[in-house]
C-alpha cells in the first residue's frame, strides 16, 4: 500500500534520519497508473466524478442514482441533508487505482461508501444492470447512514453507533436488488449443508458474501412474515436501545434467538424439499478437485491421459494448475503451470470472470491484470513457456477468451475506457486486433465453433437485458450479424462447444440456479453448422443436463463427451465432472422449449430526465476536512504537552495535507519557542507520488539512537520524498532532508549544533502473502543507502545502509518456514545507532536494547496453525477467538560501534493470535543464548508483546 | 465547616450541577379554550385536520422556536393563544403562540411521538418506550395529576366526552377515564404474533371509535363498553390516522390503497389505488378525498365515486398529511418545503423552502400556521398579505 508508505517514510523523516525507518517500509504499492482527467456532473442531487471517456457510463449511473434516489427517499421516509458525491470508474482496475481509500480493493468489491466524506465509490463491470444495482446497493447505505443519525439525533442520542452489519449490507441488498440466481445458490447451500447461521450467532461469518445473503434473507423473511414496515421501524426504533436484538424484539416481538428458531425452521421448510428433485454435486457428478477454490476448467486437446487446466487460489495465490482428470486429488495432486500474483506479468487472475483456452496445438491462453491493465497470454504446455503476451492501449479489462478452430485467431471480450464490455477478435501471428461488438451491451463467454467462423457468446443485449437477463448469441463472422440462441428473463451463459460442434453446453438459471443445459446443432452433410430452429420458427428445444440443488459454472468438453465444470457446494468451488454426456441428455432430461417469437427491441440507455438540473465542469479539486484531533498528555518526564492534528483531503483522495501542531512548555515564558509545527502534503494522483513538507520540533527528547541521554533540541527544516512503484511489488524511494538541530546535552556547554541534510535511496520489494499472523509466502527486500552531513558545523558525516531480506518456504496450506537477514550499518563522525531487541526481533531480550552503529541479525522461524478456533461460551454471552498460530524459532545477531563485542541469541517457540484483524497478539518462551553464543539462559524468558511476525 | 455550612455547599453544588436539567412547566393563569383552537390530533375530535379560518397564501414567518429535539407524529395544540408541543426526548413545551416565547418545559422522561390532547388546563401526554406512559399533567399546577402503564403509545390521543382512547404497540385499544386514568374499557385485536401494533389515531363517529392498525384492519368499537362493533381488512398496514364524518370513512395504508368505508357498518364503497406508500393522514371535506403519498403525489378523489379529481406533485415525499384552511390546503414535504394547494384544482399557489424535512402535519390556528421540522424548529407562519 504505498500510500501507507509514503506517509510513514513522510512522518519518519521528521524523526532523526534513517534510524526509525529501520522499522518502517514494506508492503505493497498502490499504484495510479492512468491519469485520469476528472470532469463533474452535477445532477439534483448528486456529484458524479467521472472521466471523460467514460462520459455515456456517468450519464447512465446519473440517471440510475437519481432513480435510486426517488425509490429509497419514499422507501426510508427520509430525504439525504446534502449532495452525496458519487465517483464513478470504467473498470474495476481504474476502482482499484482509487485513492479514496488506502487499502487495496480485492476483485470482489464492486464498491462502497466511505462515510467520512459521504462518498460512494464504485465501477461498472460492463453490465448497466449490475452498475444500477450497485449505485442503488451504495445509496441504500447512505440513506441507511442518514436515517439513523436523524432518529439519534431526533432522540438527543449520541450517533456513536450503528446497526449490525448482517442488516445493513443485507438491507443494502434487500432495498436494491431482487432475490437473485446467486443468493439462491448461497442459501441454498447453507440450509442444506446446515452451515447457515442465525442471527444471534452472525459473528461467526462475520464480513462474508453468506452474511450478505442471510442478512437480505432475514429481512426478506421479516418482510413477508411481519410487514415491510417493520424494516423501516427497524431503524426508527433505534434509539430506544444499544442493543440491536432488543430493538429487533420491541420492533416485531422476537429477539434474535427467537427469531432464529423460526426463520431457520422457515429457510428448512422452503430447502429441504428441493433434495427429492435435485442432487447436491458431490452426489451426482465425479470429484477431480478438493482443495481451494477451483474456477474456469478447460480441457487440454489430445491429451490420452485426460487433463484439465484450471485457475485455483488452492495455496493462497491464484494460479493456473494442470490435473489429470481420472485420478484422485491426494495420490496425484495438480501440477502448478502459473504461479500468479507474485509478479507483475501475472498480478492477479479474476478467477470469476475469465475463462481459460487451450488450443489444437497445445497453447493456453489466458488472462492476468498485469500493470495499468489486463493482458492476454499464451503459454504452451509443452514447453511450459510463455510464448506471447498481448496488452493493447484502448483495452483495460479482458474477459474470456476462446480459440478458433485455426488456433490462430482467438475471440475475447474486454472493457475498454468507456467501460463497455465488447467482443474483440485477436490474430496472435499478426497481432492484429478486431473489434467485432460497439455497443453498451454486456457481452461475455465467447465460445468460437468447431466447425467454423462462428462465435456463440452471451450477451444481454435482449429486451430481458435491462433487468439483468442474459442470453445466447450466434456471431456470424462471415457475415457479420448476430442470431438469437436463447431469449427470455433467464440468465444463459457460458457456452461450450462439443469438440465435434454438435452440442452446445451452458449454465442457465431458468430453473431457480445454475444449472448446465443443452442445445443441440445438428450438422450439415459438408459439416457446416446448422442452427437449429424448429419449423414454426417460435421456439428451439434445450435439455438440461444437471440438476444441481446448488450451482454449476463454465462447462468444458473432453474428447469423449465428458462435461467438467464448476459446482458450489459447501461454500466452495470446485471442479467436478459428469460423464457419458450424450447417454445422459437421452435419457433424463428435462426438454424446455425457448421462446423466440417474440423479440422486442434491445433495450435502450437509460437517460436523466429533463427535470434534471445537470452541469458540468472540470474538477479542480475539493478539500474538506478528513480529521481534526486534539490531544493533551502528561508526562513525567517530559511534562504536560498539548496539541492538535488536523488531516485535509481533497474529494478524490489524491491531495492530502497533514498539520501538526503542539506546544511543550513547561513554563510560561518557554510558551512562544516551544511551538512544535509540521505540515506535510502528500501527493497521489500519479504514478509518481510524492511528499513534503515543513517541521520545527522544540523539546526534551530522548533519543533511542543516541547515548543514553536526555537533551533538549531545537530542530527546523524541510523534506522532500518520492516514491516510484515499479509495479504492485517493486519501488524506488528517494528523500532529501535538510534540518537544522541544537542539542543541548549539557547546560554546562554550549549546545552543539548542526545543519543536517540526508539523502537517501531505497529499493523495496514486497510479494509476501500473509497468514493471520503474518507472511507465509514470497519474499521481502529492502535495500537503502543514505548519506548524511553536517554542511555547516562538520559535526556528523556518515553514510548508511540498511539491508533487510525475508523470505517464506511454504510447507503446507497454513505452514511455513521464515527466514530473515538484517544487516544495519552506519559509518562516519558522530554516525547514529540502530536497535534491536523484544519480541519484534531478537527475541528473550528487552526491548531494543541492543543498540549499535552497526547491527546483524538472522532469525528462523516455523509457524504453524494451532487452534483454529476457541470459544467460550459464558451464560450471558459468547467469545471466540480465531487463528491461533504456533511458532517455533531461533533468532541470533549482534550490534556494535568500532568493534564487534558478541554474539547473542535466542531459541523458543511461542503462540499468536489475530485479534479482530487489526492487531496481532505474541507470547514467546524460550531461552536466551548468551556469552557469545557460548551457554543458554538458565530458566526461561516469557515475553508478551503485539505485532505481526516479521 | 459548620453542618449547615456543609450542607449549603451541597445544595449549591447540586444547584450548579443540575442546572438546565430539568424545567418547569406552570402556566400563571387559566386557559380558556375556544371552539376555533386545535386541542389535539387533528384540531379536534369533529374537525379532522381543517381549520376553522382560512389563512391565504403567501404567508411570511414570524417567530420560531428551538426544540432541541426531533418530534415525530406529533403536531402542536394550541388553547388560548398558549401552544404545547411535546418532543421525541419526553420534554413538553409551552409557548406563547403568538410570539413564540417559551412559557416553560417539563421533561416527562421518554420520546413523545404523537399528539397530546387538552382539556382546561391538563394536557394528556402519550409517552413510548416507558412503563408509565400516558400523563396528564396539570399546566396550572406543574406538576402530574396521574401516571399511568399503558404499553407504548406512539399513536396520538383522541379525546371526547372525557375519555381519552388510543392504541398501543402492543395491539391493545384503551378507553380511559380522563379524570382518574383508570382504563374504562379495553380491546385488545385478535390474536396477532406477528403484526401488532396501533400507531394510527383513532377517530370518533357517532357511538363507535374507529382505528386502523399494523395488521392492516379497520377496527370500530362501540364507545360504550369497548365491544366490537366491526372490523375490515384494507391489505396493509396503517400507519395513518383515520378521517371520518358521519357518512364516510376513509383509510389509508402503506401499500398506498385509499378505502372509503361505511361507519355504520364497515362495508367498502370504494379503493382507489395510490401504488405508494400513505403514512400521512387522509384529509375528508365534503366534497373530497385528500391522500398524499411517499411518492410526493398529492391526490384529490370524488369522495363519492373514489375517482381522481385532480393530482399534484409536491416535488419531494410526503410523510405527514394536508390542512384545510378554507380555500387552500397547506403540507410540508421531506423535501424542505412548505406548499400551499388550491383546493379546488390542486395547483400549487405557494412554495417556501424550509430549514429541515417536515413529517407532522400543520396546525392553523388564531390565523397563524405551525409547522415543525426535523431540525427541530417549530415555525410559525402569518398571511404575508393584510
Amino acid at each position: 500500500m504505498i500510500r501507507h508508505c509514503i506517509l510513514v517514510l513522510s512522518l519518519s523523516l521528521l524523526l532523526p534520519p534513517l534510524a526509525e525507518s529501520q522499522l518502517f517500509y514494506f508492503g505493497r504499492n498502490k499504484v495510479t497508473y492512468t491519469d485520469f482527467k476528472w470532469q463533474v456532473l452535477k445532477t439534483d442531487h448528486f456529484d458524479i466524478y467521472y472521466y471523460p471517456e467514460m462520459k455515456d457510463l456517468a450519464e447512465r449511473g446519473a440517471a440510475f442514482a437519481e432513480d435510486a434516489y426517488q425509490h429509497l427517499q419514499a422507501k426510508f421516509n427520509h430525504t439525504l441533508g446534502s449532495r452525496v458525491p458519487l465517483i464513478f470508474y470504467s473498470s474495476h482496475l481504474h476502482f482499484q487505482q482509487t485513492n479514496t481509500t488506502g487499502g487495496f480493493i480485492p476483485e470482489g468489491v464492486g464498491g462502497f461508501f466511505e462515510f467520512m466524506k459521504g462518498r460512494v465509490v464504485l465501477p461498472s463491470d460492463g453490465s448497466s444492470a449490475q452498475f444500477r444495482h450497485v449505485i442503488r446497493h451504495e445509496l441504500v447505505h447512505v440513506f441507511m447512514h442518514s436515517k439513523v443519525a436523524r432518529v439519534l439525533s431526533d432522540h438527543r442520542k449520541p450517533q456513536d453507533r450503528l446497526p449490525p452489519l448482517w442488516f445493513t449490507e443485507g438491507l443494502a441488498e434487500y432495498w436494491s436488488t431482487t432475490w437473485d440466481t446467486q443468493a439462491e445458490m448461497v442459501m441454498r447451500d447453507a440450509v442444506l449443508n446446515d452451515i447457515v447461521v442465525g442471527l444471534d450467532d452472525m459473528e461467526r461469518i462475520y464480513g462474508t458474501f453468506l452474511m450478505y445473503k442471510e442478512g437480505q434473507a432475514a429481512l426478506m423473511h421479516i418482510g413477508s412474515h411481519y410487514g415491510d414496515e417493520k424494516i423501516l421501524l427497524l431503524l426508527e426504533n433505534f434509539w430506544k436501545s444499544t442493543s440491536f436484538n432488543e430493538v429487533l424484539g420491541m420492533t416485531i416481538g422476537k429477539d434474535y434467538e427467537e427469531f432464529d428458531k423460526e426463520w431457520i425452521y422457515a429457510l428448512k421448510k422452503q430447502y429441504y424439499p428441493l433434495l427429492a428433485e435435485f442432487d447436491a454435486p458431490s452426489k451426482a457428478s465425479v470429484t477431480v478437485t478438493t482443495t481451494g477454490y477451483n474456477f474456469k476448467p478447460v480441457v487440454v486437446p489430445g491429451d490420452t491421459a485426460r487433463s484439465v487446466v484450471f485457475i485455483s487460489n488452492r495455496t493462497g495465490y491464484s494460479g493456473i494448475y494442470r490435473k489429470k482428470l481420472d485420478t484422485e486429488e491426494k495420490l496425484d495432486p495438480p501440477e502448478e503451470l502459473i504461479e500468479g500474483e507474485k509478479t507483475d506479468e501475472f498480478e492477479a487472475f479474476h478467477p470469476f470472470q475469465t475463462r481459460i483456452d487451450i488450443s489444437k496445438r497445445g497453447i493456453l491462453a489466458f488472462v492476468t491484470k498485469s500493470g495499468e491493465s489486463d493482458a492476454l497470454h499464451l503459454y504452451d504446455l509443452a514447453t511450459k513457456s510463455v510464448t506471447g503476451t498481448y496488452q493493447s492501449p484502448d483495452i483495460v479489462s479482458v474477459g474470456s477468451v476462446s480459440w478458433a478452430p485455426d488456433a490462430r485467431r482467438l475471440v475475447f471480450t474486454a472493457i475498454d475506457k468507456s467501460g463497455n464490455n465488447d467482443l474483440y477478435l485477436l490474430d496472435t501471428e499478426s497481432g492484429a486486433l478486431e473489434r467485432l461488438t460497439r455497443d453498451y451491451y454486456d457481452d461475455r463467454d465467447p465460445a468460437w465453433s468447431p466447425l467454423g467462423n462462428r462465435i456463440a457468446f452471451s450477451s444481454d443485449r435482449t429486451s430481458y437485458g435491462k433487468e439483468g437477463a442474459y442470453n445466447l448469441f450466434l456471431y456470424d463472422l462471415d457475415t457479420r450479424t448476430i442470431e438469437y440462441l436463447t431469449y427470455g428473463p433467464q440468465n444463459d451463459k457460458s457456452p461450450a462447444w462439443s469438440p465435434d460442434g454438435n452440442k452446445l453446453a451452458y449454465t442457465s438459471d431458468r430453473d431457480g440456479v445454475q444449472n448446465i443445459w443443452l442445445l443441440d446443432f445438428p450438422q450439415a452433410p459438408d459439416s457446416s453448422l446448422i442452427v437449429p430452429a424448429e419449423p414454426s420458427g417460435t421456439w428451439r428445444p434445450t435439455r438440461r443436463l444437471t440438476r444441481f440443488v446448488t450451482s454449476a459454472f463454465d462447462p468444458a468438453w473432453t474428447s469423449s463427451g465428458d462435461l467438467v465444470f464448476t459446482a458450489f457446494e459447501k461454500f466452495s468451488f470446485q471442479i467436478r465432472m459428469l460423464r457419458n454426456v450424450p447417454v445422459i441428455a437421452d435419457t433424463v432430461t428435462v426438454i424446455r422449449p425457448l421462446a423466440l417469437l417474440r423479440k422486442d427491441e434491445p433495450w435502450a440507455l437509460p437517460r436523466l430526465s429533463g427535470k434534471s438540473d445537470t452541469q458540468r465542469f472540470r474538477y479542480e479539486g475539493e478539500y474538506s476536512l478528513d480529521i481534526a484531533q486534539s490531544v493533551i498528555s502528561t508526562d513525567p518526564v517530559f511534562g504536560t504537552r498539548g496539541g492538535a492534528f488536523v488531516a485535509l483531503s481533497d474529494i478524490l483522495g489524491d491531495d492530502q495535507y497533514y498539520f501538526l501542531l503542539y506546544n511543550t512548555a513547561q513554563t510560561q515564558d518557554e510558551i512562544l519557542s516551544s511551538f512544535n509545527v509540521a505540515i506535510t502534503r502528500l501527493s497521489l494522483g500519479q504514478r509518481t507520488q510524492f511528499a513534503y513538507g515543513i517541521f520545527r520540533f522544540t523539546g526534551r527528547r530522548y533519543d533511542l539512537t543516541d547515548p543514553d541521554l536526555f537533551y533538549y533540541e531545537r530542530l527546523f527544516g524541510g523534506y522532500l520524498t518520492l516514491s516510484y512503484p515499479l509495479n504492485q511489488f517493486q519501488r524506488l524511494e528517494t528523500s532529501i532532508q535538510i534540518a537544522n538541530s541544537s542539542k543541548e546535552l549539557d547546560p554546562l556547554f554550549e549546545p552543539r549544533r548542526s545543519l543536517l541534510i540526508s539523502n537517501s535511496i531505497a529499493y523495496t520489494h514486497d510479494n509476501s502473502l500473509w497468514g493471520p499472523t503474518g507472511p507465509l509466502d514470497g519474499t521481502r527486500f529492502n535495500l537503502t543507502l543514505a548519506y548524511t552531513t553536517d554542511i555547516e558545523y562538520s559535526s556528523s558525516n556518515y553514510y548508511s545502509i540498511i539491508f533487510d531480506y525475508r523470505k517464506y518456504f511454504r510447507l503446507g496450506q497454513r505452514s511455513a518456514y521464515a527466514s530473515r537477514y538484517w544487516l544495519f550499518y552506519n559509518d562516519g563522525t558522530y554516525s547514529r545507532r540502530f536497535f534491536m531487541g523484544g519480541s519484534w526481533d531478537l527475541r528473550g531480550y528487552p526491548l531494543w536494547s541492543i543498540r549499535g552503529q552497526k547491527l546483524w541479525l538472522t532469525s528462523h522461524e516455523l509457524r504453524f496453525p494451532f487452534v483454529d478456533q476457541l470459544a467460550v461460551r459464558f451464560p450471558f454471552m459468547g467469545l471466540s477467538f480465531w487463528s491461533i498460530r504456533g511458532a517455533l524459532f531461533f533468532d541470533a545477531g549482534g550490534a556494535w560501534d568500532t568493534k564487534y563485542r558478541e554474539t547473542l541469541g535466542a531459541v523458543g517457540f511461542g503462540f499468536r493470535m489475530n485479534f479482530g484483524g487489526v492487531i496481532a497478539f505474541r507470547y514467546d518462551i524460550g531461552k536466551r543464548i548468551e556469552q557469545n553464543f557460548s551457554r543458554l539462559q538458565t530458566g526461561l524468558f516469557y515475553q508478551f508483546f503485539f505485532g505481526w511476525d516479521f | 465547616m459548620t453542618r449547615v455550612n456543609r450542607l449549603f455547599g451541597c445544595g449549591l453544588l447540586a444547584a450548579i450541577l443540575f442546572a438546565g436539567c430539568g424545567g418547569a412547566l406552570r402556566l400563571n393563569r387559566p386557559l380558556a379554550p375556544a371552539e376555533t383552537d386545535w386541542l389535539m390530533f387533528g384540531g379536534s375530535p369533529a374537525r379532522g385536520n381543517i381549520a376553522s379560518e382560512e389563512l391565504p397564501p403567501p404567508l411570511a414567518l414570524v417567530w420560531e422556536y428551538d426544540l432541541s429535539a426531533g418530534v415525530a407524529s406529533g403536531t402542536p395544540i394550541v388553547a388560548d393563544s398558549v401552544l404545547l408541543i411535546g418532543d421525541l426526548r419526553g420534554e413538553l413545551h409551552a409557548l406563547s403562540a403568538t410570539t413564540g416565547r417559551r412559557l416553560g418545559w417539563t421533561d416527562l422522561g421518554e420520546a413523545i411521538h404523537g399528539t397530546p390532547a387538552l382539556e382546561r388546563t391538563i394536557a394528556y401526554v402519550p409517552l413510548t418506550n416507558t412503563a408509565e406512559s400516558l400523563v396528564a399533567f396539570d399546566l396550572s399546577t406543574g406538576k402530574a395529576l396521574w401516571e399511568r402503564e399503558y404499553g407504548e403509545i406512539e399513536a396520538s390521543l383522541l379525546l371526547t366526552n372525557g375519555r381519552l382512547y388510543f392504541g398501543n404497540l402492543s395491539g391493545t385499544f384503551f378507553c380511559v377515564d380522563a379524570i382518574t386514568g383508570d382504563t374504562r374499557w379495553k380491546y385488545s385485536l385478535p390474536e396477532n404474533t406477528s403484526r401488532k401494533g396501533i400507531r394510527s389515531t383513532a377517530i370518533s363517529s357517532d357511538s363507535l371509535v374507529i382505528f386502523g392498525s399494523d395488521d392492516g384492519s379497520v377496527t370500530a368499537l362501540r364507545t360504550a363498553g369497548g365491544r366490537l362493533k366491526w372490523r375490515t381488512e384494507t391489505g396493509a398496514s396503517i400507519f395513518a390516522p383515520l378521517a371520518t364524518d358521519s357518512s364516510l370513512l376513509i383509510a389509508a395504508n402503506l401499500r398506498g390503497t385509499v378505502t372509503a368505508l361505511s361507519p355504520d357498518s364497515g362495508r367498502t364503497l370504494w379503493s382507489f389505488e395510490a401504488h405508494e406508500p400513505i403514512r400521512g393522514h387522509p384529509l375528508l371535506t365534503p366534497e373530497l378525498v385528500v391522500a398524499v403519498t411517499a411518492g410526493g403525489t398529492m391526490i384529490a378523489l370524488d369522495r363519492i365515486t373514489g375517482q381522481v379529481l385532480w393530482s399534484t406533485q409536491a416535488g419531494g415525499p410526503l410523510s405527514a398529511g394536508v390542512v384545510e384552511s378554507g380555500r387552500y390546503l397547506y403540507v410540508g414535504t421531506l423535501n424542505r418545503e412548505c406548499l400551499a394547494v388550491r383546493l379546488i384544482d390542486g395547483t400549487v399557489v405557494w412554495r417556501t423552502a424550509l430549514s429541515g424535512r417536515v413529517k407532522t402535519p400543520a396546525v392553523v390556528a388564531s390565523g397563524t400556521l405551525y409547522l415543525v421540522t426535523d431540525e427541530k424548529t417549530l415555525l410559525a407562519f402569518r398571511s404575508a398579505t393584510p
